[in-house]
């Protein structure tokens, strides 16, 4: 343990200079590769589901039988939902099979669909993204937004006192226990009607003074009836996210979707598609 | 300052029913170079430790750079540096970084800072070294940076607490080659303690300590005179011959080596007791008068007595 | 006080530089995101899922990747934390602390510095484990960043003061496999880390399903609420009320911290 020769004392006035800032900020360099370690493992795939439909360029999604204007069944309009899924699986390079499920637009909560792992590896037209959703599937980010809307004759922030709304429920997921709740505590009556032409009808007739449906209905029904004003009811019951959903761990495939989902917004092929359907997601 | 750099008066401690100091008083001019000698367990640590106001004493009072060392700790310690026994420095920083934390700890200004880190580098003839982390250094590095460390934030008072202790021979002769640098430079009061009795020759003031108590307070010259002896030193043939000789000469004491150190106190009867003892002893050596012997007849007791063991069981050094 | 504001950022300083030096410790934190999430987060991934309609009990909207996740941040934070202990015991053994007690600075403020070190680590450890949000599927905006970087410090600031507490009644370097096994594992699986209970249940249901005593030590364990105040943050989900997790933390290391004020005046 004997000290090596002493160096050679070192010559000038000892300066006050500061070492350069590389040397001082060196010790954090193992601290940076650890990130960079991690985040570029963050990119391995996480499971096998996007390779299994790569590998059979095909993929199936599940969607209501109908539900407008998401999904309408008419060969040469079929639905916002149905052109976008399909706009999705051209991109990737995938055949598409819509599955029609008929109990998709009975029920709200997906247990209930009767939809499997082997039916479907989507599902789209209009899934709510709300707990009793997410406690059975996982969902990519929301691209749509709907909720309780309603159209009057003159402009009108709420509905009011004494007024008769004409009631169309349109797609499930929707919370049409709260729904009931709000209009009571306005002291407005429900009319319950059967199709969307028929709330049109019922503001003509005065049968109703207002009509309350879900929103994306009530756009697609603006736009054939601007005279006509509308409002979203307030607070939760205005604010519903609609996005795809996917099978619990197939992360891979929700990543790509999600992928191509943003790269379709930001060509503007999204917003080209939703004017198409009259949709206004500007909120 | 003038005057005093310490002030200790009537100092005791108790650890337990072990009495590390027993009323110790003493005085240190300032300026001056100051060693305390005594063997390990003497209580020279503790006695640095109430100094530097790690420890409190039970009874007693200490003044150091003219505060009182209970009643404001913290004025004593920013002008005080300590060099310990054990290293405290950190092996995984490099050196500038442990001597650029002391100045912060210190509140040394950020330039200000910087070109004493330069100077005491120099000093110790590290600056070479300043990047590079401490573990890599050798052992004698490690004590030079730490006086460098201690001299940083310019006290007045150094304490170097047995410095050269675990060092071989030339890393030794270089630590004291920098203190005596020091002495040349500044006012710098320079507190040492050591058993190792070559090591204060030099120094203006020696205190002796054994078991907890003052056993004197001189020059080493002075001590010298007083008190030293001319020792004959030998190893007992049998073990009957070293008890009849200890049973002879009252001052004798055994050294650990095994031989006998016999104090000689008339130079003339020399000859006699060489006589006296020749058949018994053999490796028969004649120690002239030094610190060494004025120890020996302070306490009865040689220095080289107890080996000396580390503190408190510590562990080999990792990391 | 306001002078030594340096020595506080030098030894902050001083215990940032050498847990990030440490080679062993940066393994440890890289390395329990791969384990902990990598692994075992996809290994269950497909055992926690409610496709099989009828018999769902739980109803944790989340796969177990998102579920897990803000608990290995809580983990590495742990881990990184009551190593401040380690350094502490470090310090004591290698005598570095007598150079720090020697000083002019107050204790109260080295301390403090030490602490708010170990809490910095800390914090930098549970962010390697927000750099793997990508693979979980957990989206993370700036702001839940933020919320979930000002928790991490909050949480570490607490559980660094346990570790100063703990290193103070450690006498000699047992080395960390002690700590791990006796104190960071039993703290973090007690705390509703790596299963749920069920917030959809009733407390007698819960009791229905998992034996009273692991409720018990689950609900007790400050942890818990450390965990769930993370998952709020982070994928959005409570299994108690946030403002009560945000409560027990806040005490906890407010709490904490005065032990080990108490304690580090006779280190």
């Amino acid at each position: 343990m004997s000290d090596a020769a002493p160096p050679a004392r070192q010559a000038g006035r000892p300066s006050a200079a500061r070492p350069p800032l590389w040397r001082r900020l060196g010790w954090l360099l193992p601290v940076v590769i650890c990130f960079a370690l991690l985040f570029a493992l963050s990119f391995l795939p996480a499971d096998r589901s996007l390779r299994q439909i790569d590998e059979q360029g095909l993929i199936s999604v599940c969607m209501p039988e109908s539900y407008p204007p998401l999904v309408t069944g008419e060969p040469e309009r079929p639905g916002f939902e149905v052109e976008l899924v399909r706009e999705i699986a051209e991109r990737a390079g995938w055949r598409l099979r819509v599955s029609s499920n008929p109990y998709m637009g009975r029920d709200f909560n997906p247990r209930a669909w009767h939809i499997n792992r082997s039916i479907c590896q989507m599902v789209a037209g209009g899934v709510a993204l709300s707990d009793t959703t997410q406690a059975f599937m996982d969902t990519g980010a929301p691209h749509l937004e709907t909720g309780w809307a309603m159209l009057s004759a003159g402009p009108q922030e709420a509905p009011e006192e004494g007024q008769t709304a004409a009631f169309y429920a349109g797609l499930a997921g929707l919370d049409r226990i709260g729904l009931g709740q709000y209009l009571r505590g306005q002291g407005t009556t429900a009319r319950i009607v059967q199709s969307p032409a028929a709330l049109l009808e019922a503001l003509e007739t005065g049968e109703a003074e207002i009509a309350i449906t879900e929103a994306l209905i009530a756009q697609t029904l603006i736009a054939e009836r601007p005279d006509l004003t509308l409002t979203w009811l307030p607070g939760e019951l205005g604010r519903i996210p609609l996005g795809f959903g996917f099978w619990r761990g197939d992360l891979t495939l929700r990543r790509e979707v999600t992928r191509l989902l943003e790269e379709i917004e930001s060509d503007g092929t999204f917003a080209e598609l939703a004017s198409r359907y009259s949709l206004d997601q500007s909120r | 300052m003038t005057g005093k750099a310490i002030r200790v008066e009537g100092v005791r401690k108790e650890f337990g029913r072990v009495t590390a100091l027993d009323g110790v008083s003493l005085e240190v001019p300032a300026g001056s170079h100051f060693a305390i000698l005594g063997p390990n367990g003497a209580g020279k640590s503790t006695l640095i430790d109430i100094l530097c106001t790690i420890t409190q004493a039970d009874a007693g009072q200490a003044e150091v750079a003219g505060f009182d060392v209970r009643k404001s700790p913290r004025d004593v310690r920013q002008r005080i540096g300590v060099v310990f026994q054990d290293p405290t420095v950190d092996t995984r920083l490099t050196v500038r970084e442990n001597l650029d934390f002391h100045g912060l700890v210190y509140r040394m200004k950020g330039a200000h800072r910087r070109r004493r880190i330069t100077e005491m580098l120099e000093l110790v003839e590290l600056a070479d070294r300043a990047e590079t982390p401490v573990r890599t250094l050798s052992s004698g590095m490690k004590r030079r940076l730490e006086i460098a460390r201690g001299l940083l934030h310019e006290p007045q008072l150094l304490f170097l607490d047995e410095p050269t202790v675990g060092l071989d021979a030339q890393s030794r002769a270089r630590i004291w080659e920098y203190i005596a640098e020091l002495r040349t430079r500044s006012e710098l009061t320079v507190v040492v303690t050591t058993h190792y009795i070559d090591e204060v020759d030099n120094c203006d003031r020696v205190v002796v300590i054994d078991k907890g108590q003052v056993r004197a307070d001189a020059t080493p010259s002075a001590l010298k005179a007083e008190h030293g002896r001319t020792v004959l030193r030998g190893r007992p043939l049998s073990p009957a011959a070293a008890e009849r000789l200890l049973a002879q000469f009252p001052g004798a004491a055994r050294a650990t080596d095994g031989r006998l150190a016999i104090p000689v106190d008339d130079p003339v009867a020399l000859g006699r007791m060489l006589q006296e003892t020749g058949g018994e002893l053999d490796q028969i050596e004649i120690d002239q008068p030094s610190l060494e012997s004025v120890f020996l007849s302070l306490t009865g007791r040689d220095l080289r007595e107890e080996p000396a063991s580390p503190r408190g069981g510590r562990k080999g050094r990792r990391g | 006080m306001m002078g030594y504001l340096g020595g506080v950022y030098a030894i902050w300083l001083r215990e940032v530089k050498r847990s990030l030096r440490d080679r062993g410790q940066l393994i440890g934190g890289v390395s329990r995101p791969l384990l902990w999430v990598l692994i075992l987060g996809i290994g269950l991934n497909p055992y926690f899922r409610g496709e099989v309609y009828g018999e769902v009990r739980f109803v944790v909207p989340y796969t177990y990747l998102q579920f897990i996740f803000p608990a290995v941040v809580v983990l590495n934070i742990l881990y990184t934390s009551v190593q401040a202990a380690v350094s502490l015991i470090w310090d004591r053994e290698f005598g570095f602390l007598r150079e720090v007690m020697v000083s002019p600075m107050p204790r109260n403020l080295v301390l403090l510095g030490k602490i708010l070190g170990g809490a910095t680590t800390a914090v930098i450890h549970g962010c390697m484990v927000l750099v793997v949000a990508r693979f979980v599927g957990v989206p993370l905006t700036l702001m839940d960043a933020l919320a979930a970087i000002a928790l991490m410090f909050t949480l570490s600031f607490g559980l660094t003061s346990f570790g100063i507490v703990i290193a103070n009644y450690v006498r000699g370097f047992e080395g960390f496999g002690v700590f791990s096994n006796a104190v960071i594992l039993p703290l973090y699986f007690t705390a509703s880390s790596v299963f749920p209970l069920d917030p959809a249940l009733t407390r007698a249901q819960t009791l229905a399903i998992y034996p009273e005593w692991l409720v018990v030590v689950v609900e007790w364990n400050p942890l818990t609420y450390a965990v769930d105040a993370m998952r709020g943050i982070l994928i959005n989900f409570n299994q108690f009320d946030p403002t009560f997790d945000l409560r027990v933390v806040g005490i906890m290391t407010l709490v904490l911290f005065l032990v080990a004020v108490w304690e580090f005046r006779r280190v």
